[in-house]
């Protein structure tokens, strides 16, 4: 991509990459700051980039910035909440695993999880497959699959803390 | 209301939700992430947003500030270019002059007085050149950093 065509995109694609980061981070100032950095770094990588996908190829762009920005986001309202409730001291699901009885309640909780959450702990937990295995079964980067088994297990301690 | 299919794809009713704004943190974060890599997802919801309505908020132009942007990290690569160059002809001048030689040679035994004065001599005339190189290229330098505060404050 040419400078020039880079400028032209930036021109034909900005109200369309405002949007995708507008309902995703849903906040106007953050979508403004996302929108320019998502065609500051298209203007970097304009060499890689094939001119007939340009649309994708900046909406890839643009979900990967606001996915960091939630990350962080999220990273920051998760830690205010542990903070808020002291230590959790709930056990890991994998330690609940290793007695019989255990194993059974955490099956029914995994069974019960939704997407995207489910099909990484049936293969992570009651298959014990590795990230690297997942990763390469389901066709997710295998930092998406870290990040969602870190959320599932959250998931699964609030329930098993419900639960006694 | 599932946002993922079982297939880990994102559903009617996620796409839907993310379009109408009422998904939370969390789902919006994993439809995010599935977004920054699913090819297949993001055409569709690239056809949802093609279908949408134009939004009733005002969306911003970036253009300006984006166009202004590159041009302030374009200033800055050069300038960053141009340092490379002054500290690499610095380094070449006093490796050529032969100060390293001597500073290696003085390390093996007492040097004399006068390899002393030799060093010193030309450690002074390495610091005058490397003063005049610098001087000389500041004024290119301030020119490409005057340039890109001008488009800043255009």
């Amino acid at each position: 991509m040419t400078i020039k065509e880079w400028k032209e995109n930036v021109m034909q694609y900005e109200r369309l990459i405002f949007t995708i980061c507008y309902q995703l981070v849903r906040d106007y100032q953050e979508a403004q700051n996302l929108t320019q950095e998502t065609f500051l770094s298209a203007y970097t990588h304009r060499e890689s980039c094939d001119i007939t996908t340009v649309k994708p190829w900046l909406s890839k762009i643009a979900a990967n910035k606001a996915k960091d920005y939630l990350k962080s986001a999220y990273f920051r309202h998760d830690r205010g909440e542990i903070s808020y409730e002291q230590q959790d001291t709930s056990p890991l699901p994998e330690d609940i695993f290793l007695d019989r009885e255990g194993a059974e309640k955490i099956k029914c909780y995994i069974e019960a999880l939704q997407e995207p959450y489910a099909l990484v702990s049936r293969l992570f937990f009651l298959e014990e497959k590795s990230v690297a295995e997942i990763s390469l079964e389901l066709q997710r980067p295998r930092k998406t699959v870290q990040t969602q088994l870190y959320r599932a297990k959250k998931i699964l301690q609030e329930k098993i803390k419900g639960d006694g | 209301m599932e946002l993922f299919h079982r297939d880990g794809h994102i559903s009617q009713e996620g796409f839907q939700f993310l379009i109408e704004e009422k998904a939370d943190l969390l789902q919006r974060l994993e439809l995010s992430e599935h977004l920054s890599f699913c090819e297949e997802c993001m055409e569709k919801y690239l056809n949802h947003l093609d279908e949408m309505q134009e939004p009733s908020r005002q969306i911003p132009s970036i253009q300006a500030k984006v166009f202004q942007a590159v041009t302030k990290k374009k200033a800055i690569k050069k300038r960053d270019y141009l340092m490379t160059v002054v500290a690499a002809c610095i380094a070449l001048m006093l490796w050529s002059s032969g100060v390293f030689q001597w500073g290696a040679r003085m390390g093996c035994g007492y040097p004399s007085e006068t390899m002393y004065n030799q060093v010193f001599l030309m450690s002074q005339k390495a610091n005058d050149f490397s003063w005049k190189l610098y001087r000389g290229c500041h004024g290119v330098i301030d020119k490409i950093n005057w340039k890109g505060d001008y488009y800043e404050n255009k």
